[in-house]
C-alpha cells in the first residue's frame, strides 16, 4: 500500500510533489487508469501519484493537425472530444475507456488498429516530462513527427514505464476519421498461411487497416455464450478490417478475402451468416463494446435475433474464475508457429489451462507483431507460482527466438528481473540512462530494472523466482 | 435469457460471484464517468473500487455479514453512501455483462447499504428521511400529510377521478417529490402532474389519485438501506411496500401511472413479485404518453413559441427502468422510454431538439440528486448537478430559437437542475416532458 495518493491537476504541482520526493527520497508510483498487465501501476509504499486529475485538452489545432493534452486523459475521452470535429487519434487498445495517453506513451501500448496507424511512437510528436529530479522538461519536437536535430528523447520516454520522468503533456498528431469501415473474419489451415496472406496483401498494395491471427480458443473469447465458433481442426482464425472511401473498403475485402481463399482459407461457417455474425462478435469485442455510438462505424446486428445482448460477451465470463495470465512478447513472424507449439508445452507443463494465442499486426505496412500467449490463472499459490514459471519460460523462448519479451505491458515487476536476458550489456547502460533522469532512483523504483528498488526495502516481487533474487 | 428473477435466489452468491469477475478481469471501465469519481478523485467511490472493498468486507464470510472490523465507519459510510446509484457503472460494467442480469452493481450496493444500516452506519441525515415518511408520507423536509390532498383536489378539478369514491382501474401516482413542490414557485412541479392529468383527460379513459391516502413508494428507503424496520420511529422501505399494496389490493387498481421515475422503478422493480400477484402493472408517463401517441389516441400540435429544448434522461428512467424493462425482455419498453422522449420532442413543431454529444440515453450523465445523495451530501450532489447541468447549457447554445430549455421527466432532476442552473447564473428553464406535451395538446387540431 502506497503511505500517500496525491492527484496533482499540473506539470507546476507535478514538479513540486517530486520535489519534496526527491529531497526526502522517497518513491514516486505513477499510476493512471490502472489497467498494467505487469504491475507497472502497482505501489507498495512511497507516494502514488494518480495522473487522472490531469485530463484536460489544451489545444486542437485544426490546421496542424495536432491535439495537445494533459496527459491523463483517456484515449477514448480524447476521441469522444475530436470526433464531432471529424477527427481521431487512431491509437485503439483494448482498454482504451480506461487507459490513459501517459500510460500509452509510457507502455508503448498495442492498437488494434497497428497495421495501419502503428503504435504511439508513430503520433506522439513531443511530451512535456518532469525528471526525477524536478525539472520540467520538454521533450521532441514540437508539432512535428521529422526531424534530425538532437537526441530525440521522446521515444527514450516510450515505453519507459515512468522510470525516467513523469509524463504531463502530450502533443499527437491526430487525422481525418475515414467514412467508413468493413471487416471480416476467415480461417486459415496454418499460421504460416495467415502471415503469407498479410505479406501478399501488401505486395498487391492492399493495406489493411487492422489484421489478427487468433487461435481457436481464444477466438471463444470473442463471442457470445450461446453462439458457436466454428473453426476447423488445425485452422487459425484471421480478422482484418478496411477502413475509408466504400469503392476502396469493397475491393480491399474483396481482393483480401480472395487472398486468404487462394492459401486454403475459408470463411468461418462456409458463407453462412453466421460466419457475418462471428465476424461481428469478434469486431465487437475488441474494438466497439466500451464505445458511444459516435465512435461507431456500423450498429451492431444480429444479436436480438439471437437472444443475445450485447454486453452479455465471454471474455469477462470467462474469466469468472480464473484471470487472464499472458506472457505478451513480439517475435520475428517466421518464429511464431515454434512458439506456438511451445507454448501448448509449456503450459502443460506447469497444468495451466490454454487461453489462447493472439497475433496483432502492429507496425504500419509491415509484419511486425506483437503476441499474446494466454492461459488462465487461478487463486491457489500453486498456480500462481506455476504461471511465474510459466511466464520465465516464455520469455526466455521470445529471447531465444530472436524476439523480445515484452510486447505492449513494459517490464513493469514481471519480466524486470528478466529482462538483462534480452538486453544484456545494454541494461548497464540502459541504468546509466536511468541515473541521469533520476539520480536517486525515486521514479518507479522496482519496476523495469527490478532489484535497483531493493534500496529502498521494497519488497521483491512474489513472482520473481528466488533464485533471480539473490543473482 | 436470464431471467431477472434469479436475483434474490442466492444473491450473496452472486454478489461474490460478481465482484470476483470484477477483480479478475479489472478493466475500469466504470470508473472515469462516476459522478462520484469526478467528485472525489479516489477509485473508492467508483463501482470498481468499492467491489474491491466489498471484497475485503465479505473476506471470510458466507453469509450477508461484513468484516467491519477493520474499517473506519466514517471511510464505510462516505464511500458507500456518497452515490447517486445512477448506474452508469451498470451500463458499462464489461465483466459482470452476465451478472448484469443475476445482480447488477447499483443492486449490489444497496444491499451493501443494507447491510450497513443495519450495523449502524449510514449519514445521520438520512434519519430525516424515514421519520418524513413515517409522520406524513413524505421524506422530503417541510413536507406536509395534506400536500397529496391539495395535488388530488386540483386534479380532480381537472378531471381526474378520486380513487376513494369512484371505481378506478387506473392511478396517477403523484409521488412525494412532485407533492412538496407543487405550490412552489422556484420548483413548480405541480405543473407535471397537472399536465399529466390534462393528458390522461384527454383520452377516454378514467384515471384516479389517491389523495392524503397517498403513501411514500419507499424507493428512497430501498436505495438508502432501510429495508426493514429499524426504529420505531422509523419508516422502512417494507413499511412502505406492505402500506401501498393493502391499498392497492383494497382499491382493486390495475395500472400504476406515475411522473417520477422513483416510483416507476421502485413500483416496477422493487415490487415485482407483489404487483406480479395483484395483477398490477407500473408505467412511467414517458411511457404512457409514447403509447398514445403510437396509438393515435392523442396527436400534438404546434409549441406556443419556437424553442430549443435538450432531453435529460433521468437515470431511474433509463438504466433502471428500461433496463429492467430488457432484462424482462420488453424491447418495446426500451424504446419508449429511451427513445420515446426524442420522438415525441421531435414530432412537436417549433420544437428544435438537440442532443448532448456522447453522453444521452444509456450514457446519459447523472443530475446528482438520486439515492439520498441530494439528501446526505448536497454539496456533492449539487457539483454533479452544475457538472451535468452544464453540459446540456453547451448543447443548448448551438440551438437556433433565442427560448432555451431542458427537458427531462423526473421531478428529481428537475429540481437538481434548476438549482444547478440558478447557480451556474443561467436563467435557463426545465420542464417535464408532459407540460411539453400537454401545451402541444392545445395545439392538436
Amino acid at each position: 500500500m502506497p503511505d500517500i495518493i496525491v492527484q496533482p491537476p499540473d506539470t507546476e504541482d507535478v514538479k513540486k510533489i517530486v520535489e519534496i520526493a526527491n529531497n526526502h527520497k522517497i518513491p514516486v508510483f505513477t499510476r493512471a487508469g490502472g489497467t498494467s498487465m505487469a504491475g507497472g501501476s502497482v505501489a507498495r509504499k512511497g507516494i502514488l501519484l494518480d495522473t487522472r486529475k490531469m485530463n484536460r485538452i489544451l489545444e486542437i489545432d485544426e490546421e496542424n493537425l495536432t491535439v495537445t493534452v494533459q496527459a491523463g486523459i483517456p484515449i477514448q475521452t480524447l476521441n469522444e472530444a475530436l470526433v464531432e470535429r471529424g477527427y481521431w487519434v487512431p491509437l485503439d487498445p483494448e482498454s482504451k475507456a480506461t487507459t490513459t495517453i501517459g500510460t500509452n506513451i509510457a507502455l508503448r501500448s498495442d492498437s488494434t488498429f497497428g497495421i495501419r496507424y502503428g503504435k504511439v511512437e508513430q503520433w506522439l510528436c513531443s511530451c512535456e516530462i518532469v525528471t526525477g529530479k524536478g525539472d520540467i522538461i520538454d521533450v521532441g519536437h514540437n508539432k512535428t513527427l521529422i526531424s534530425s536535430s538532437g537526441y530525440h528523447l521522446h521515444w527514450l520516454i516510450i515505453s519507459s514505464e515512468g522510470t525516467l520522468g513523469i509524463i504531463t503533456e502530450a502533443t499527437l498528431r491526430i487525422i481525418p476519421r475515414p467514412p467508413m469501415r468493413m471487416w471480416a473474419l476467415m480461417q486459415v489451415p496454418s499460421l504460416e498461411k495467415g502471415v503469407q496472406c498479410v505479406i501478399e496483401a501488401h505486395r498487391r498494395g492492399i493495406f489493411p487497416e487492422s489484421v489478427n491471427i487468433l487461435d481457436k480458443e481464444r477466438l471463444i473469447n470473442y463471442s457470445h455464450p450461446g453462439s458457436t465458433v466454428d473453426i476447423r481442426r488445425g485452422h487459425f482464425g484471421i480478422g482484418y478490417s478496411f477502413s475509408g472511401e466504400e469503392v476502396i473498403v469493397s475491393c480491399s475485402m474483396q481482393k483480401m478475402g480472395e487472398i486468404i481463399q487462394d492459401r486454403g482459407g475459408r470463411s468461418l461457417a462456409e458463407g453462412r451468416k453466421d460466419s457475418i455474425l462471428a465476424s461481428n462478435d469478434w469486431w465487437d469485442h475488441k474494438h466497439v463494446v466500451v464505445e458511444p455510438p459516435e465512435l461507431q462505424y456500423e450498429s451492431r446486428n444480429g444479436l436480438e435475433e439471437r437472444g443475445l445482448k450485447e454486453f452479455e460477451q465471454n471474455w469477462p465470463i470467462l474469466q469468472r474464475k480464473k484471470r487472464f495470465g499472458a506472457a505478451g512478447m513480439s517475435l520475428p513472424i517466421g518464429r511464431i508457429p515454434e512458439a506456438y507449439q511451445y507454448f501448448h508445452k509449456t503450459a502443460k507443463k506447469y497444468n495451466l489451462e490454454i487461453f489462447g494465442m493472439n497475433v496483432y499486426f502492429q507496425l504500419p505496412n509491415a509484419t511486425h507483431v506483437s503476441i499474446s500467449f494466454a492461459v488462465k490463472v487461478g487463486d491457489s499459490q500453486e498456480e500462481v507460482d506455476n504461471f511465474y514459471k510459466y511466464h520465465r519460460e516464455m520469455s526466455e523462448l521470445a529471447v531465444r527466438l530472436e524476439g523480445s519479451m515484452s510486447a505492449y505491458p513494459g517490464d513493469g515487476e514481471v519480466t524486470s528481473s528478466l529482462n538483462k536476458i534480452e538486453h544484456k550489456e545494454a541494461r548497464e547502460y540502459m541504468c546509466d540512462i536511468k541515473r541521469i533522469f533520476d539520480p536517486n532512483n525515486i521514479l518507479n523504483p522496482g519496476k523495469k530494472f527490478g532489484e535497483t528498488g531493493k534500496e529502498y526495502g521494497l519488497e521483491p516481487s512474489p513472482w520473481i523466482p528466488p533464485e533471480e533474487v539473490t543473482a | 435469457m436470464i431471467e431477472a428473477e434469479a436475483v434474490t435466489e442466492d444473491i450473496w452468491a452472486e454478489v461474490d460471484k460478481s465482484v470476483e469477475s470484477c477483480s479478475l478481469t479489472h478493466c475500469g471501465f466504470c470508473t472515469f464517468e462516476c459522478p462520484m469519481y469526478k467528485e472525489f478523485g479516489f477509485e473508492s467511490y467508483t463501482s470498481r473500487g468499492k467491489k474491491l472493498l466489498i471484497k475485503n468486507l465479505r473476506k471470510g464470510r458466507d453469509e450477508d455479514i461484513l468484516n467491519l472490523s477493520e474499517f473506519s465507519p466514517n471511510d464505510l459510510e462516505k464511500e458507500f453512501f456518497a452515490c447517486t446509484l445512477c448506474g452508469y457503472c451498470d451500463f458499462i460494467c464489461a465483466p459482470s455483462s452476465d451478472s448484469q442480469a443475476a445482480v447488477r452493481n447499483t443492486q449490489i450496493f444497496e444491499e451493501i447499504r443494507a447491510l450497513l444500516v443495519e450495523n449502524g452506519i449510514f449519514p445521520e441525515e438520512d434519519v430525516e428521511l424515514c421519520k418524513g415518511i413515517k409522520n406524513h408520507f413524505n421524506p422530503w423536509k417541510g413536507a406536509r400529510r395534506t400536500d397529496k390532498k391539495n395535488v388530488a383536489k386540483e386534479l380532480i378539478g381537472l378531471g381526474m377521478k378520486d380513487a376513494e369514491k369512484d371505481s378506478v382501474n387506473s392511478i396517477l401516482y403523484v409521488g412525494c417529490t412532485t407533492a412538496s413542490f407543487a405550490k412552489s414557485t422556484d420548483f413548480p412541479l405541480g405543473n407535471i402532474v397537472k399536465s399529466a392529468a390534462k393528458i390522461l383527460s384527454s383520452v377516454d379513459q378514467d384515471v384516479g389519485v389517491l389523495g392524503k391516502e397517498e403513501m411514500c413508494c419507499g424507493g428512497i428507503l430501498k436505495r438508502t438501506g432501510f429495508v426493514t424496520a429499524h426504529n420505531p420511529h422509523w419508516s422502512s422501505f417494507e413499511e412502505c411496500m406492505t402500506k401501498n399494496l393493502d391499498l392497492f389490493e383494497r382499491l382493486e387498481i390495475q395500472e400504476i401511472i406515475t411522473a417520477c421515475p422513483g416510483c416507476a422503478k421502485t413500483f416496477a422493480e422493487d415490487y415485482k413479485d407483489e404487483m406480479e400477484d395483484l395483477g398490477i402493472k407500473t408505467v412511467h408517463l414517458v411511457e404512457k404518453m409514447v403509447e398514445l401517441l403510437d396509438e393515435g389516441t392523442i396527436s400534438l400540435g404546434e409549441f406556443p413559441i419556437p424553442m430549443t429544448v435538450t432531453f435529460h434522461d433521468p437515470c431511474h428512467l433509463v438504466r433502471h427502468l428500461a433496463r429492467f424493462r430488457q432484462l424482462e425482455g420488453n424491447e418495446y419498453g426500451v424504446e419508449k422510454v429511451v427513445e420515446g422522449p426524442r420522438k415525441v420532442l421531435k414530432a412537436i413543431p417549433n420544437i428544435e431538439f438537440m442532443e448532448v454529444p456522447i453522453y444521452h440515453g444509456f450514457r446519459s450523465h447523472c443530475c446528482g440528486s438520486g439515492a439520498g445523495l441530494n439528501n446526505a451530501f448536497h454539496e456533492n450532489a449539487l457539483n454533479v448537478g452544475k457538472r451535468r447541468a452544464a453540459e446540456l447549457e453547451d448543447c443548448l447554445e448551438k440551438g437556433n430559437h433565442e427560448e432555451k430549455a431542458i427537458v427531462t421527466a423526473c421531478p428529481f432532476c428537475n429540481i437538481m437542475l434548476r438549482e444547478a442552473l440558478r447557480q451556474l447564473g443561467s436563467e435557463k428553464n426545465v420542464y417535464d416532458i408532459a407540460e411539453i406535451v400537454g401545451e402541444a395538446l392545445d395545439g392538436a387540431v
